[in-house]
Order: structure tokens, then sequence, then C-alpha cells
């Protein structure tokens, strides 16, 4: 037996409208409790589909005008008898509304139970149910078009061009095994190896997107590197200034330090707060090379600033050694006081022409925006392809994926015959199934008669 | 009225690969079988390719044979000519086929079916099976003959009313014109048995005294043949072998089959069966692959016999006159006089899902099936089931639980789960890459992995068992040797370099050779001067353990890790519409075929992964709820 669930199905925040979702073996049950409609009989199967104007109840009391939606199992979004409950957005009479339900006797629905639901009733596959659940969690922009490609099945179209390139080596040795007489498998072990190794090289490609993905997901590790006293502080006051709204504080992961969240356009940066962007500490600490090697260490970008009001020294020769070799922007701050350091010593320092910024009157914010998103984008890759597996159950699977590959090829490698490497190659075709939520049953023998002229 | 009324314990319906192996296994196991045949010269009748073995079917004989079935042995009496395929491979893909004799094949079986002594031979066709209580009780002959006995296996092969079709010729019989049964089929789906018609073909035979045979490459045996049975002497099948000829067809033979295919009865629509995609007729190959400008055509003997050829490759159910075109198009082949011709053979057969794991049907207690009957094709495919059943059948009367075999331990269980689980649009055909664990699964150690099963079950000697286990130690040993054994010194470096092989630091041992693939046993003898005098088996069953070891450890992982899933049983009385979130389709699928476990559950066709997920889900709840009620009780 299954129970009935409800829950906010838009997002928590302002906003216009919003919707209560119910759904299960109950769904009708509990709406009817709640719901009085303004003309007719109450909600029914029989008019699935139909919007309904109506008042939600709390006995007596009226808690809003809504549009009640109903939808009769199967034909709905979790496959479940569901009623829907069109609100005014604002997140207390959203809440009321869920009371009443679930006061009438629907269960608070766990995050994704709906897709959960979904999936498990057959109204979407693997794939599109995990992209509906990233959908719900997309912290912003960025993340939100990833998962609305991948619901549409371009990500998924891809796994599923590898893993039928996968398919197809694996059914050209395998015919050629069954049927001696007739076919060959030309190239033997070594070219069996080589198009292992041209598919595994693809989808570590996607590995890498995956990984971009989940930082456009999760926010892109940042650290500001320079002296104390450069303007670090007040470079990062000055890009939070305007948006001052979205500044999260969160605790960091995998380090136990603060991050504050800045958001460019589309994309979130976590702002590592290493010494020296906060300098509410002691004055004497010096900035410490190794912690900012720390810093840049966990970042996938970094500004660094030089200061325009103290001459190039040492110090930035060593700060700009860890910095040089990772993707960064070089910044001259300071730019509105006539400076020690001009952009043209900066570059001959440096071999780079730095951005001039000025924290204080806000020159060249706008510039540095648009150089922060162009540096992200190009960790992306060339064909600026804009897909990602955020999802650790699908780069796993990738992961899977790549090694049973790597293992056919060492087969080959160590001078085996092909019919050793089907059995990985068989492996990596169900661990990109597992993406697609797809079994491999007969697919192999499928392929076989499909595509070769087996004799007897 | 009934009349005759005979008595035996279980009654085998058809004589050919499927129903010897069932009668022989189930005499062996001390009941009496009456074998009915509706041609009684028909017995183990090959009526399609003159040869036993191949690719993966190889590996069923080997099996069949380690559980202490008849096939093997008698094809080690009766070849013509014997060769192990892929042997540029690996181990694993090496199959053993040879061509047969087919009269001496049918003769020599018949000649142990008559030394059984707990097995009657009887040429009636059987038109009815008797039930009690939903079990078999007994069979009734077309004659009005009655038998009595406690179990039945049903291997009707190709002949429930089978019909032969090529142009627009109808012939109502079974294959190469014997008769057919007719009369069985109304039974069985009174009995509540539902069937499907399925298909088959057969190419021409031609008068080998109209074949050039110069005009075609020469196909020799192996210079060292190997038996298929474990129990032949490998020295009383060295003898002199009998060629088979390779030829080609062309564009003119594609051509002539072009302009004549709607002639075919598949386009005209009287066939309605469905036939194998990996035994196509040439018309399919030539349709469905338009691109190759040639098709490889065996010509193989049908026995010492006589002069008739087969023509491997030239299934086919065109018209007698395009036949005989096409084939006159063939290099060698330009003066060929067809004896037989080709033609498609439309059966019942078993439609899915009403098969146990143990090849007894559900519904009627008692009655078992195997061979083509069951949706397969191939004689060594027939040959595996029918001892199966035998052997199940038996077991039925001993109450003992029945011998089901894992796709971890033989081909035979992964033929038998894949009949039993999947849903059959075509005959199915064994093929190595269905089974998962086939680095396990070899021929060479069929014995290994069986011969102690059958030795359980009854079928295996006790001095063959022994000779077994001493096989089994003397590998150990061995492999115990070769790992001890360090080679060093000059006189290595030197063989070393000489064989194109990485010189050594230090000692290496001989095992650590044998893992180099320029290296094998054989060439390493210099370096291993105190090597014992080894059958051959022994040794390389030693070196294929070492060299393999990797591989064959990950699969024995993988083999343990399937067990787990695999064991998991699902009640016999699970309602599966009942079990929120299990798609209608996969409810469905399980409720017919009520797999025992979820491995099975796994592979059925329409169950997905997240089916499985929630049968998985389910069932824990089913347990807990158990658990919680136990201990409220």
């Amino acid at each position: 037996m299954t129970d009935t669930i409800a829950a906010v199905a838009t997002g928590l925040g302002q906003a216009g409208i919003g919707i209560v979702r119910i759904s299960g073996p109950a769904a009708f049950s509990v709406a009817r409790a709640i719901f009085s409609p303004a003309t007719g009989g109450p909600l029914s199967k029989e008019e699935a589909r139909r919007a309904r104007l109506g008042w939600i109840i709390d006995g007596e009391r009226r808690i809003d005008q809504v549009l009640a939606l109903p939808f009769a199992a199967p034909a709905s979004y979790t496959g479940e008898d569901v009623v829907e409950f069109s609100g005014h957005g604002g997140p207390l009479v959203l809440d009321e509304i869920l009371r009443a339900a679930l006061g009438a006797g629907a269960r608070l629905a766990e995050p994704g139970e709906f897709s959960r639901r979904a999936f498990v009733n057959g109204k979407m596959d693997l794939a599109q149910a995990e992209a509906v659940m990233e959908l719900i969690g997309a912290r912003n922009e960025a993340a939100r078009r990833s998962a609305a490609l991948q619901l549409a099945g371009a990500a998924a179209g891809r796994v599923a061009d590898l893993r039928a390139r996968v398919l197809d080596l694996t059914a050209q040795i395998e015919a050629a095994l069954d049927d001696p007489d007739n076919l060959e498998f030309e190239g033997g072990p070594e070219r069996a190896g080589r198009e292992a190794a041209q598919i595994r090289a693809e989808l570590e490609r996607l590995l890498e997107h995956g990984a971009y993905g989940r930082k456009i997901a999760e926010g892109i590790p940042a650290a500001i590197i320079g002296k104390p006293n450069a303007g670090k502080s007040s470079l990062l006051n000055a890009l939070l200034g305007e948006d001052r709204a979205i500044v999260t504080a969160v605790a960091g992961t995998t380090r136990d330090v603060l991050t504050e969240t800045l958001r460019v356009g589309d994309i979130h940066l976590n702002l590592m707060d290493t010494a020296g962007i906060r300098e509410t500490e002691d004055e004497v600490e010096k900035i410490g090379v190794e912690r900012a090697r720390a810093a840049a260490q966990g970042a996938s970008l970094l500004l660094f600033l030089a200061d325009n009001a103290l001459p190039w020294e040492a110090e930035d020769d060593a700060l700009w050694e860890i910095t040089r070799e990772r993707p960064h922007i070089l910044i001259l701050n300071k730019t509105d006081i006539a400076g020690a350091l001009t952009p043209e010593e900066v570059l001959s320092r440096t071999g780079e022409m730095p951005l001039p910024v000025s924290a204080k009157t806000g020159e060249g914010l706008d510039e540095l925006r648009s150089r922060i998103l162009d540096v992200v984008r190009d960790t992306r890759g060339a064909e600026g392809e804009e897909w990602f597996f955020t999802n650790l159950r699908q780069q796993q699977a990738l992961r899977d994926a790549a090694e049973s590959l790597k293992m056919a090829e060492e087969t080959a490698a160590g001078g085996l015959t092909e019919e050793l490497m089907t059995t990985d190659l068989m492996d990596a075709y169900e661990s990109l199934g597992r993406i697609l939520g797809e079994s491999v049953s007969d697919d192999l023998a499928e392929e076989i008669f499909a595509k070769f002229c087996m004799g007897k | 009225m009934p009349h005759r009324t005979e008595t035996c314990d279980i009654a085998v319906l058809g004589a050919g690969h499927a129903g010897c192996e069932a009668a022989l296994a189930a005499a062996r196991l001390g009941f009496s079988v009456v074998l009915f045949t509706v041609s009684i010269d028909a017995v183990a009748m090959m009526p399609c390719n003159p040869n036993i073995g191949g690719t993966s079917k190889g590996h069923l004989v080997r099996e069949v044979d380690a559980l202490g079935g008849e096939m093997g042995k008698n094809i080690d009496k009766t070849f013509l000519q014997s060769r192990m395929l892929n042997t540029s491979k690996g181990p694993a893909v090496h199959s053993l086929r040879a061509q047969a004799d087919k009269q001496a094949y049918t003769r020599e079986m018949r000649r142990t079916l008559e030394r059984e002594p707990l097995v009657r031979l009887r040429q009636a066709e059987v038109s009815e099976i008797l039930t009690e209580n939903g079990a078999v009780t007994g069979v009734r002959t077309a004659s009005g003959a009655e038998y009595t006995c406690r179990a039945a296996v049903l291997c009707s092969g190709t002949y429930l009313r089978s019909r032969c079709v090529y142009g627009d010729v109808i012939e109502e019989t079974g294959p190469g014109g014997l008769r057919n049964a007719r009369l069985l089929t109304d039974c069985l789906h009174r009995l509540g048995i539902r069937t499907v018609r399925l298909k088959t073909g057969t190419p021409a035979r031609v008068d080998g005294r109209t074949v050039d045979i110069s005009r075609m490459e020469e196909q020799r045996g192996d210079d060292r043949v190997v038996p298929f049975s474990f129990t032949t002497d490998p020295e009383s099948v060295q003898k002199d072998q009998v060629p088979c000829y390779l030829t080609y067809t062309n564009e003119e033979t594609h051509r002539i089959i072009r302009e004549n295919v709607d002639r075919s009865p598949l386009f005209s629509g009287v066939i309605e069966g469905k036939g194998p995609r990996y035994c196509p007729s040439i018309e399919d190959k030539v349709v469905r692959f338009a691109d190759r400008p040639r098709h490889q055509i065996f010509v193989e003997p049908e026995g010492l016999y006589t002069n008739e050829l087969y023509l491997s490759g030239l299934s086919s159910s065109l018209p007698e006159d395009v036949q005989a075109a096409m084939i006159r198009t063939i290099p060698g082949l330009e003066n060929a006089e067809i004896v037989r011709n080709a033609y498609a053979i439309e059966y019942d057969a078993l439609a899915s899902g009403q098969l146990r794991h143990s090849l007894e049907l559900r519904g009627v207690r008692g009655l078992f099936a195997a061979g083509q009957f069951n949706g397969s094709s191939g004689y060594e495919e027939a040959a595996a089931q029918g001892l199966m059943a035998g052997i199940n059948a038996a077991r039925m009367l001993q109450g003992r639980e029945p011998v089901v075999l894992t796709r971890a331990q033989g081909y035979i269980g992964v033929l038998i789960d894949d009949l039993v689980t999947k849903e059959l649009t075509e005959p199915y055909r064994m093929m190595t890459a269905r089974a998962e664990y086939r680095l396990l699964l070899r021929q060479d150690n069929a014995d290994q992995r069986l011969t102690p099963i059958g030795y359980d079950i009854g079928l295996i000697s006790e001095s063959r068992m022994r000779a077994l286990e001493e096989k089994v130690s003397a590998i150990r040993t061995e492999i115990d040797r070769l790992s001890g054994t360090y080679a060093g010194g000059e006189r290595t470096a030197a063989f070393l370099a000489a064989h194109g092989s990485a010189p050594t630091q230090d000692g290496i041992s001989l095992a650590e050779l044998l893992r180099r693939p320029e290296l094998d046993y054989e060439t390493i003898a210099p370096l291993d001067e105190n090597r014992p005098l080894l059958p051959r088996e022994v040794w390389e069953e030693a070196q294929i353990e070492i060299r393999y070891a990797g591989y064959l450890a990950r699969e024995r992982a993988a083999v343990e890790r399937f067990s787990k899933v695999e064991k998991r049983r699902i009640p016999p009385e699970t309602d599966y519409a009942a079990i929120r979130g299990l798609r209608t389709e996969a409810a469905q699928k399980l409720a017919q075929h009520r797999p025992e476990n979820l491995g099975q559950a796994s592979r059925l066709d329409g169950v997905t992964p997240a089916d499985i997920a929630v049968l998985l889900i389910y069932l824990s709840q089913q347990k807990r709820r158990e658990t919680e009620n136990g201990e409220r009780g």
C-alpha cells in the first residue's frame, strides 16, 4: 500500500503563484476535505483535468482562493491520483494550504518523492527522474539549463550513442566468435583495444563536463590572492555590494572555512574566506605563502590582486607563482589613486596584461564579472556543450564504464585475445545503461542477429 | 475402446535427440520407459545439418556427456571429420564440431536404446496425454492403445502439425517427408497448454556425382581429433577423415533469388511461423545484406552410405525451379542435381511462460517437455534439455528435488533459464555470448563442473567419478609445481631471448612464464627439467588456470555476487497485481512466469531494473512484516 503525499511543488520564496500537490490513492478524499468549490459538486475523478475555482478551507476558516486541477491515475505526473492547488504564491499561504492537506490525512512528501513515484510508476526514465530532482534543487540558472537539457534527453542521447558504440564493437567480436566459418573480427584485439580507448576518451570528456556541471550546481570554488592590504576585502565587498540579497554564508564541505557566495551572471562563486580576505585578524599576521597555496589548491578560479599602492615585491612573485598555472584573472586594484605600479610593469613581471579595477569607484567591476564568466566557461570545453552529469550516481556510472573499457584495453595490451574483452565491454555497456535506467537483457544477441549475416 | 494396456513409469513422446537422452537418463536411473516415435527408423535423426557441435553447441554436448548423457559418445562413434573451432582465440570459446554419418548416428543411437533393458521403443503416434486431478496418468495412441505412466516427457521436435513448404508446394509432413504428428496439439490445448507456430528451414541436398569438387576449397579436419566424450579414448578417434568443401554464391545467384523472391511462401503469407534470424535462408541473406557480393556455401557429406551432399548456407523455401537455377550458378555446382529440395518447416511449439526450470510444464503435474517443442533449435540444445527432463521426471518419481543447473554452472543452465524466462519470438539457439561466465564454462572443464553432479544424480559410475577426482588433483598438483618451480640463469636468459620474451632480473616461476602470451607449456619444456609425464588434458587445464587466473578470479567473484541476488526467493503465492509501484506490464509478466527468485525475475523480458528494485523493496517489507508477526505471535 502506498500512502498519499503532499508538498509545495513550486520553489520557496515570493512568487505570483504557488502549487501544492497531493498525490496518492487518497488524493481526492484529502482534496475534497479541504476544497470548497465556488460552483458545482465536489472534485471527482470523472472530471479529471478540469480546473475548478474554489476556496481552501480549514473548518470554517477560508485560507486562500485557489484553482484546483485534478488528475486521475495513471494519467498524471506521478502516475497516481493527483490534485494540484494553485494558490497565491506567498510561502505563508502555501504553507497553510499544505498544513490543511496534511491535516486531512496526507503525509508530507520527502524531497523528490513525486519524481520517485513518477519513476516507479513508469512515467519517466531514471535519467529524467534524476534530472527533475536536480531541476528542483537547481541553485541557479546555469544548473537549471543543464537539468532542463538533461530532461530533454540531450545527455541521455550522448550516453546512448556511446553505449551503442560499445554494443556494436562487442557484437562484432561475438558474431565472429559465434560463426567463425563466415565471419572474422578484422584487426583482432589491437583494433578492439583501440576502439575501446576511443570510447573511453569520450567518456572521460563527459566526466570532465560532469565535474564542471557539479561546480555550476554547487558553486565554483574561488579565492582572491594578494598581499595584505591589496584590497581583497574591498573588492569582495564591491562585488557583493550590488547583490547583497543573495549572499549566504555556508560552511565549506571539504574544509572548515567559511565561504561567501557571490553570484556573477548565471553562476555562483564560492569565495573562500582565506586569511587576508577578512582582515579582522591580527594586523601583524602575514599572509603566508603557504595559506595562499592552500586556498589556491581548493579553488577553480583565482583572482590575483596586484596593489597599485605599492611596488611589485618579492611576495607578489611568490603569490604569482601559485596563481599562474591555474585558471585566474590578474587584477590591478586601486586604479583610483596615482599608483606605484603601472599595468605595463605588471605585464613585464607576469607576462599578462592586468585588468584595471577600482573597488572603491567601481571602475572595471563589470569587466571583471564578464572576465570571470569567460574563464569559467573556458574550463567547460571548446564546444560549449551545455549539459553535464552533475549527479554522483551518473558520474559513478560513467567512471565504472571507463574503468571497464580500460580493463578491456589492458587485455589487448597484454597480448590476449578479444573474447576476453567482451565481458568488460558488456560491463561498460551495463554501466552506461544504469544512467538511462535500461537493462542489458538480450541486447547483444539482438544486435548480432540484426547486424550480422550468420551462416549455417 | 482402449485396448492393450502397457505399463511404464515414464512415457517419452518422440525419439529425436531430446527423447533419446530423456529415455536413456530415466531408464538408467531405474525407471521403465516407453519411447514413442512416429518413425522408428528415424531415431535420433538429423534432418538438417550433418554435424554435431559447433560454437557453444560443442559446449552443450560436452556438458551432456559430463552429466552422463549419450550424445558425445554417439558422435565419437560415428563422426566423419572433426574440428576444434576458434583455436586462434582463448580456451573459453574453443568449440568442437564433428561431421556425422547420419545413418550411422541413427543406427548407433538405436542400438544403445535397444541395449538399455528398461527402454521399450514403440512406433506409434500419441494422440492423448491422460491426466487425473491435473497429473499425468498415461498416454493413448492414435490407434487406441493405452499406456499407464506416472510422468511423460514431450519431445515432439518439429513434428506437431508440421508442414514443409517451398514455393507454392505445401507438404503436410514432418521433416524429410516423414509422417508428422497431427493429433496431440488438440489434447495439449485441452490441458490448457498454449502453443505457437515456429518455423525453421533446411537447404537442398545434391547428388555428389554431379558436383565438381575441383572447383571448391577443401576443408579438412584437425590433424589430431579431440573426442567429445570424456570417456572416449582419444586414440580411438584418430582416423581417416572425410573432407568438406567451400564454395561461394555470386551476383548471378543473387540476381536469380531477387527476381524470384516474390515466389517465396514467406511473401505470399503461406508461412505464419517465426523463423530464426541466426539461420537465415539464402533469400533472407540476399535481401537483408544486399551489399554482400557473395555468401559462403559449405558442401558437406551426409554420410558414407550415400553420395548426397548438404549445401550449408543455402536454406531456402523458394520454388523447386528457382532452387535448381540458383544452385547451378555456384562454382562446382554448375551441373548439380538436387536429390531433395530445400524447404521451410512450420510446427507447433510451446508458447513462452509455461515451463518450470525443471522442464515440467506448469499446470500439468508430471508432464515434462524438452527440445524444439520448447522453442529451441538444434540437436545439441534438444539433447541437453532431453537429458535434464529425463533426469527430473525420474527425480519426481523418486520424490527428490529437481536438478536445476544455474547460469554459473553450465551452458545447460543458461539454455534452460533462457527458455523459461525469455519471451521467445523465434527458435532459440545457444551462443557463447549468452553465457555470462563463459570463461568458467569452458568445454574443456565440463567434467570438472558437472560430473560430480551427474554422480550425485546417479548417471556417473563410481570409477568415472574416481577418475575425475584423480584428474582434478593432478591438475592442482601441477599448478602448484609450476608456481613453485623457478627458472633463471644464463640458459633461461638465452631461452627468453630466443623466444622474443622479456628478460628477467632474478629467477622467475614457470607459472609466471606461462602468463606470457608468447610462451606456453610446451615451449617452456627446456626450462622444466623435472616435468612429470602428464596427460594433455591435465597440463592444459593447469595452463589455463595459471594463464587466465586474474580473469577467472574476477568471474568467480561475479558469480558470487550473482548468486546473492539470484537466490533471493519470491514466494510462489506472491500477488504481483497488489504490489504498488510495479508497472502493469511487469506485474503481468511476473504473474505469468512466476519466477522462483529475483535472479529469474530480473531476466524476464519486460521487467526493468526499476521493477526489480520495487520487487526487492516489497520482499524486504514482507520479510519485516513476517518477523514482526513472528515476534507478536
